[in-house]
């Protein structure tokens, strides 16, 4: 008896032992800490005023990058998902409690539950401390060193062939290497720059008798930006990467002496440049090929190769603790299944384009082109769709015991049974299958001679053959009759307007504006720019199973533009002219995935010799995994 | 009989009279407690603009806002008459009243003592002063590496070993010792500052037919300044302190003729720079690291920044000696309600320093709100987690004076609010030393090295491997770095680089007959900005990091002549720059590779990778 009565009372006060609650604060601010986005500052295109197709016009030097804020795990969903998981229906009595407050949760529980949520914290830092790595590789390569679609994973073979080519002067040479690393989901940024300030301009101060030239000075940016913004995907198996690759080479620069009485000498930059904005998913750890791009007027005729490869360093995710209750609650990454593509217009080639800010002329307003709906999906049909496709009836007869919602991270958060929840990131795992999808489109603009066009005009109108197109390469990399006046490689996702685009900007002074007073008039110089090169600029889109394509295509070669003196009258100043060859298409068509099509055709005069430029494009879809 | 009541009444009367205590008045003089504290900005030197945190005249300090007063009249009275036979102030023969700095008290003996010892704990604790010290040292790159310092708390033997490498001219030399001292939650500065006037820039005159140059002077104050606002935390054992340090050292100047009819030669001088504001909890006695960055002047020598904080005054104890069942007791929260404030760095660039004088690229931001618990947070995260239904008893108060935490409760109670709010702000406990460096290779170490380098986390090894080759020199080489330690959560920065002045840009004045250029000057500002915002992961293991680091070299600025009539010549700048702006987890503790760009440098292709290393300690 009195062995009894020990026994029960030293249980009891084991039990109360267990049950004395104790206070810990656990340090939840990597967590709930919002996360800066970093927008890179564009050089090239951008930085020298060309602006982009279907816009008004350029905002003009000195685009700037900026920081914005993204999203977190809010606190009080931390706090939600805490309760929810761990002794989940303890926490309303009084002797409990959970409080979240900048960065910290504090938590009044037994020991034993203060163990459990350190584990769930645990498992939440594994699923979200997380760091993506991107780097980048820029290459000039010889005609046929790399073909490849853009957007593929690149062999060993391939690699190699690359690496060997660009150690070898006479085949390639490696131009930069770039890295940049964050966080899941943000955007940011890795440059290196050159910059030098010069007399870009001049404008002009009158009076009655006397005038002035007042000098403007400008900043010429030069050098290479990976502007990059990835999410993972809920495997980790891939990465969805919005890209922008910039790059420019600062040229020789031109001296300009306009003339007249008061004007001095300008500075004329003149760039090489290149720039790839674009949406695909890439598999974790592979290198692929980002894009590629030639044309005439580059060094050599040689392509600026630039590869890609996506690194995730972090913990293995830890799996979510069993409740060992009817339902549990689970937060699902879904970031990049409901990640919403930008559509990146590309430059617009050839034209003119009014540079200094304040100048007459066209307006220099950026008013952007209305963005396409690319294919996704809303947080809202999402929410539907696993509602309808997941125990449809469940979300109805139990009602206020499940739950799901999208945060405000993208994240979904649901409360289910388990097989529920195993359905669900079944169907995520699908959708995402869908979402990877990537579509490459290849162009090439070839100049024939005529008589040599006159030959194959049958065989390359309609569906070409395999031999007629292979047969028209060789010709043009042997240059028998047959040139390829410019190539262009891009990928993006389905349904995304994506661009590549490759050329020289040049500084003219193409115009001047008149000052004048009583006794004194001046020239005011117009400063523009020219942009030759090549661009392709298209949004694909894949039809059903039906293995095509349709593209919408906006591709531009302009070959030409360098500057010639004009003077307007003897001692009354000179401008600046140039001649250009803009060869461009605007249409939509469907092609055959994998098979190349004619687009357009175009005739061309270049001092007395006439040839035939012909675009071709290709699609290719793949699925990156 | 009656005689017999009577000498009752009389004895009864006398017991009385001798069991009464005696009633005594004081006055006590406490305007030591009650008079505000008033705060001193540092003066702003250097080149480059003023950021709005110094004061606004170079060279000149100024006084900040008054900070609040230790406590308050009012305040007195209720802590005497909660803590002190708070029965007997109901009795109209005891008073107590504030007036203007004296506290008047009419009370028994034994309670004026017990008051009287109450006021001298208070005067004890407010009146001790903190004392910083800083030392800053030029040492060369391979005795610092040889230290083994690290940013943040120092080790004795490496805080001696900094110290002796100092001493050795071959390896180093003492720069400058600032001293400061300040009572709790003072801000103060010390600063050692030299002036030199120079002519700067002119004005232009225009009239119908004439124009004219009006010399404007400059006056360029280097040196260096230390600015700190120190508060002691609860436990006297920390000092929870916003630093900011400047030194600006000359380095010549130099003189350009824009040569035009009107203008004269202008001076163009040029200053290094080691810079940082940030904040940090330094324990008392210790020497902390504050900042390290090279020298360009100095051949690229690392200037270091050593802290040391001590107190003097006497101690003084925390108790009441109060017996009431519920008493009050006044909690110094200033070092976790103090508010870490946010600094961000400068952004390098070719900017214009003219106000109106066109657009200025030069971005120096001030402080930014940053980052606390608020005093009215702490309070609800007390009643939440403490005691919570003993809050609904109207007796038992929670309220704010200041800094400080006011209470009535059970002592019990007050001591269980001590314990929670030793830890309420774990992030205060902590500070977070960062290494930024930059190293630069050439195609072939680049080529070699690739592998080793590339993926998600190269190995700890490959990047140590890479820093050592960098300080060894050939195909690798360190380009830069700076060195700073902060808290958690907070953004901070250090600047080691240069400021040079140059003739930007030409404005215009045109009159009737007479046209003449009005020289804008710029300032180029160089050198290694690190940026960061370090916030502990909370699992121990890893450092969340919000990077803007920034590189930007330049030439010797060449002059260029536009050839336009009664233009003058200006000066072109070529600048390299190499910038990351991330956010990225790293290992506590590693190296970790966070970013690499191609650029040049003196016309040659070069790799760069910038490595950045975080480390947290406790502050004890």
């Amino acid at each position: 008896m009195k062995l009894t009565l020990a026994i029960v009372l030293a249980a009891a006060c084991l039990a109360a032992a267990e049950d004395k609650v104790v206070m810990h604060i656990y340090d939840v601010s990597s967590l709930t800490l919002k996360i800066t986005n970093f927008k890179g500052v564009p050089v090239g295109f951008d930085a020298m005023g060309v602006s982009n197709d279907g816009d008004m016009g350029a905002i003009g030097i000195g685009t700037s990058g900026g920081e914005e804020e993204g999203t977190a795990i809010p606190g009080e969903d931390l706090k939600i998902m805490i309760s929810q998981n761990v002794a989940p229906g303890t926490w309303d009595a009084a002797q409990h409690s959970i409080d979240y407050r900048n960065g910290t949760i504090v938590v009044i529980h037994t020991q034993a539950v203060q163990d459990q949520v350190k584990k769930f914290l645990d498992v939440m830092r594994s699923r979200n401390l997380r760091n993506v790595v991107i780097e980048a590789e820029v290459f000039e390569l010889a005609p046929g060193t790399l073909d490849a679609p853009a957007g593929t994973v690149l062999t060993d073979e391939q690699i190699k062939a690359v690496d060997a080519a660009a150690a070898d002067p006479a085949k390639g040479r490696h131009l930069a290497s770039l890295r940049a690393c964050g966080l899941n989901t943000q955007h940011f940024n890795a440059a290196a720059l050159s910059q030098e300030t010069y007399l870009r301009d001049f404008d002009v101060e009158i009076a009655q008798n006397q005038a002035i030239a007042d000098p403007v000075t400008g900043v010429l940016s030069a050098g290479f930006v990976l502007d990059v913004l990835p999410t993972i995907s809920p495997d980790a198996s891939l990465v969805l990467l919005q890209a922008s690759f910039y790059s420019s080479e600062a040229l020789p620069m031109r001296t300009f002496l306009p003339g007249g009485t008061y004007l001095g000498t300008l500075e004329e930059p003149d760039q090489a440049a290149s720039r790839t904005r674009t949406s695909l998913v890439i598999p974790v750890g592979k290198s692929t090929l980002l894009s590629s791009a030639a044309y005439e007027g580059s060094a050599n005729g040689w392509s600026q190769v630039v590869l890609v490869r996506a690194t995730v360093a972090g913990e293995a995710p830890l799996p979510y603790p069993k409740s060992g209750k009817a339902t549990e609650t689970r937060l699902f990454d879904t970031r990049a299944v409901l990640f919403r593509p930008q559509d990146f217009p590309g430059p617009r080639l050839g034209g003119i384009h009014p540079g200094s800010q304040g100048d007459s002329g066209p307006s220099t307003t950026f008013i952007p082109p209305e963005s396409e709906e690319s294919l996704l999906v809303s947080p809202e049909a999402l929410e539907v769709m696993i509602k309808q496709n997941v125990f449809p009836e469940s979300w109805v007869e139990r009602e206020g015991e499940v739950h799901i919602s999208v945060t405000g991270n993208r994240e979904l958060l649901v409360v289910q049974t388990p097989e529920a929840l195993d359905q669900i990131e079944a169907l995520l795992g699908r959708l995402m299958i869908e979402r990877s999808r990537v579509v490459s489109v290849d162009a090439w603009v070839l100049a024939l001679d005529p008589a040599v066009w006159r030959d194959r005009r049958e065989a390359l109108s309609g569906e070409i053959a395999d031999g007629s197109w292979n047969e028209l390469m060789a010709a043009a990399a042997k240059g028998t009759g047959a040139r390829i006046a410019g190539t262009a490689r891009g990928a993006g996702l389905n349904g995304e307007r994506f661009h590549t685009a490759r050329g020289v900007i040049r500084s003219l002074v193409m115009d001047c504006d008149v000052e004048i007073a009583q006794g004194a008039s001046c020239l005011d110089p117009v400063v523009s720019s020219i942009a030759v090169g090549i661009s392709l600029d298209v949004t694909p889109a894949t039809v059903a199973n039906s293995g095509q394509v349709q593209l919408d295509l906006r591709p531009t070669i302009v070959l030409g533009g360098e500057p010639v003196s004009f003077q307007m009258k003897e001692k009354a100043g000179l401008l600046q002219a140039t001649t250009l060859s803009d060869f461009g298409v605007r249409t939509q068509m469907l092609v055959d995935a994998g098979k190349p099509a004619l687009v357009g055709i175009a005739t061309r005069e270049d001092g007395g010799k006439s040839e035939v430029l012909l675009l071709f494009v290709k699609a290719t879809v793949t699925d990156p995994k | 009989m009656k005689r017999c009541l009577a000498l009752l009444v009389l004895c009864a009367a006398t017991a009385r009279a001798q069991a009464e205590p005696e009633r005594i008045s004081r006055a006590y003089d406490i305007r030591f407690l009650t008079t505000e504290v008033q705060n001193f900005r540092g003066p702003a030197i250097g080149l480059e603009e003023s950021d709005g945190d110094a004061s606004g005249i170079p060279g000149m300090p100024s006084t900040d806002e008054n900070g609040p007063a230790p406590v308050t009249g009012e305040f007195l009275t209720s802590a005497i008459t909660t803590n002190f036979d708070e029965d007997s102030w109901s009795d109209d023969r005891n008073r107590i009243e504030y007036s203007e700095g004296v506290l008047y008290v009419t009370n028994t003996k034994e309670n004026q003592d017990r008051i009287a010892k109450y006021l001298e704990m208070l005067r004890k604790r407010f009146s001790r002063r903190i004392v910083v010290e800083a030392e800053v040292l030029l040492l060369s790159p391979e005795a610092f590496a040889a230290t083994g310092a690290l940013p943040g708390i120092l080790p004795a033997d490496q805080d001696k070993a900094l110290r002796d490498a100092a001493a050795d001219p071959a390896r180093g030399k003492l720069l400058t010792l600032l001293r400061a001292v300040a009572v709790n939650g003072q801000r103060v500065f010390a600063a050692d500052l030299h002036e030199t006037s120079y002519v700067r820039d002119y004005d232009v005159e225009i009239a119908q037919d004439a124009a004219v140059a009006d010399p404007i002077l400059g006056d360029l104050v280097t040196g260096a300044v230390l600015d700190v606002r120190p508060i002691l935390a609860n436990d006297m054992a920390t000092v929870f302190m916003d630093s900011r340090f400047k030194m600006a050292r000359p380095r010549g100047i130099v003189s350009f003729d824009p040569a035009t009819s009107t203008g004269g030669t202008i001076q163009l001088p040029s200053n290094d720079v080691l810079r940082t504001k940030t904040t940090l909890s330094i324990p008392v006695g210790r020497s902390v690291l504050l900042c390290a960055g090279p020298i360009a002047g100095e051949k690229d020598w690392l200037g270091v920044v050593l802290l040391r904080v001590t107190l003097t005054g006497q101690a003084g104890t925390d108790e009441t000696v109060s017996t009431e069942k519920r008493q009050m007791r006044m909690f110094d929260v200033s070092s976790l309600t103090a508010m870490m404030g946010d600094f961000p760095g400068p952004s390098l660039s070719m900017g214009s320093d003219e106000a109106g004088g066109g657009p200025s690229t030069a971005f120096s931001p001030p402080m930014e709100e940053g980052r606390s618990i608020t005093p009215e947070e702490l309070l609800a995260a007390i009643k939440e987690n403490v005691a919570r239904d003993s809050w609904k008893n109207v007796r038992n108060k929670l309220s704010l004076m200041g800094d400080q935490v006011v209470v009535v409760q059970s002592p019990a109670v007050l001591d269980e609010i001590a314990k929670f709010i030793a830890v309420a702000a774990p992030a205060r406990n902590r500070i977070i030393g960062v290494e930024a460096v930059l190293v630069g290779l050439d195609e072939a170490a680049w080529t070699a090295r690739r592998a080793s380098l590339s993926g998600a986390s190269p190995s700890e090894d490959a990047l140590k491997d890479l820093l050592a080759a960098a300080l060894k020199g050939g195909g690798v080489r360190i380009v830069s770095s700076a060195r700073g330690a902060g808290m958690s959560d907070q953004r901070f920065h250090v600047w080691a680089g240069g400021a040079q002045a140059f003739v930007q840009d030409d404005d215009v004045e045109i009159a009737q007959g007479a046209a003449a250029t009005d020289p804008v000057i710029g300032i180029l500002t160089t050198g290694c900005v690190l940026d960061i915002r370090p916030t502990l992961a909370g699992d121990g293991k890893r450092i969340a990091v919000e990077l803007r680091p920034q590189f930007n070299a330049a030439q010797s600025p060449e002059t260029f002549d536009p050839k336009a009539v009664n233009v003058g010549k200006i000066q072109k700048i070529r600048a390299s720059v190499f910038k990351v702006q991330t956010q990225l987890y790293v290992p506590d503790g590693g190296w970790n590779l966070v970013g690499v760009a191609t650029g040049t440098a003196g016309g040659k292709r070069e790799i760069l990778a910038m490595l950045v290393r975080a480390r947290s300690m406790e502050a004890k």
